[in-house]
């Protein structure tokens, strides 16, 4: 797009001002390609509010930025993998294993974070009580043996 | 918030405003920014027409013509009539208005 007049509300080096030489209509023929492009309606474009224009820009934006996020979260789901199959490609390595894949996808939101840490800390405190338990059977049958014996 | 200009007349409540459309439509009338100085005559007449087509289309021209003497401060009508003008297009470049905040208070 260089060179042409930019309405898109994001880099304003070479938008237009209304005070320019385009005329208002040529300024909103001008426009009104790249708000259909980004979602508007050509009766919200020319007959809705005035102020629904920046909304929509806004909402782009959004847009733009979440599909940038889903972009990196598939790198980073790709990078993870690789690193876990990563030892079978390893020609120095005696033990060629892969990793298993990650059981659950990463949490996203903060909700989900603590109770997956709620989750890791209990699995943690179940296991050592477990072990507890299993230390606490074993000297019993010990002691068992011992007076028996 | 939206720039409109609202006023009664003859029991009848008016609100003049411009979106995309009705701009177009003043300009294939023969309005120009222009020439405003030149013609303020033509010009001024036509962008306050202009100005009933977004919510009062159809409105007789004869009730337009009537108004327009009698409305107070043309000054400062034609300036705002102006700026309601630009605004469809200063809307394509302007950031969302996130300045307009509600006070409100509890009872509790």
């Amino acid at each position: 797009m260089s060179g042409s007049p930019s309405f898109t509300g994001g880099d304003q080096s070479n938008a237009i001002a209304p005070h320019s030489s385009y005329t208002h209509a040529e300024i909103l023929d001008i426009a009104f390609p790249y708000y259909l492009s980004i979602g508007m309606t050509p009766a919200d474009y020319w007959d809705g509010e005035n102020e629904l224009k920046p909304a929509y820009r806004e909402a782009h934006k959004i847009k733009v930025r979440d599909r940038n996020f889903e972009q990196w979260l598939n790198g980073k789901y790709v990078y993870e993998a690789l690193c876990r199959v990563s030892p079978l490609f390893n020609a120095f390595m005696k033990k060629k294993e892969a990793l298993p894949y990650l059981e659950e996808p990463y949490p996203l939101f903060a909700e989900d974070r603590e109770k997956k840490e709620k989750e890791k800390a209990k699995r943690v405190y179940d296991q050592k009580i477990a072990d507890l338990k299993e230390k606490a059977k074993l000297w019993n049958e010990r002691l068992k043996n011992k007076r028996g014996g | 918030m939206a720039k409109k200009i609202e006023f009664d007349y003859k029991g009848r409540h008016f609100t003049l405003e411009f979106n995309a459309r009705t701009v177009k439509e003043v300009q294939s009338s023969g309005f120009k920014v222009d020439e405003i100085g030149d013609k303020s005559l033509i010009m001024l007449p036509l962008l306050f027409k202009g100005a009933f087509l977004m919510h009062h289309r159809g409105e007789r021209a004869a009730l337009i013509e009537e108004i327009l003497p009698l409305m107070g401060n043309k000054d400062d009508l034609y300036v705002k009539l102006l700026e309601m003008y630009n605004e469809p297009v200063e809307a394509l470049i302007e950031e969302p208005d996130d300045s307009v905040k509600v006070d409100w208070t509890g009872n509790w």
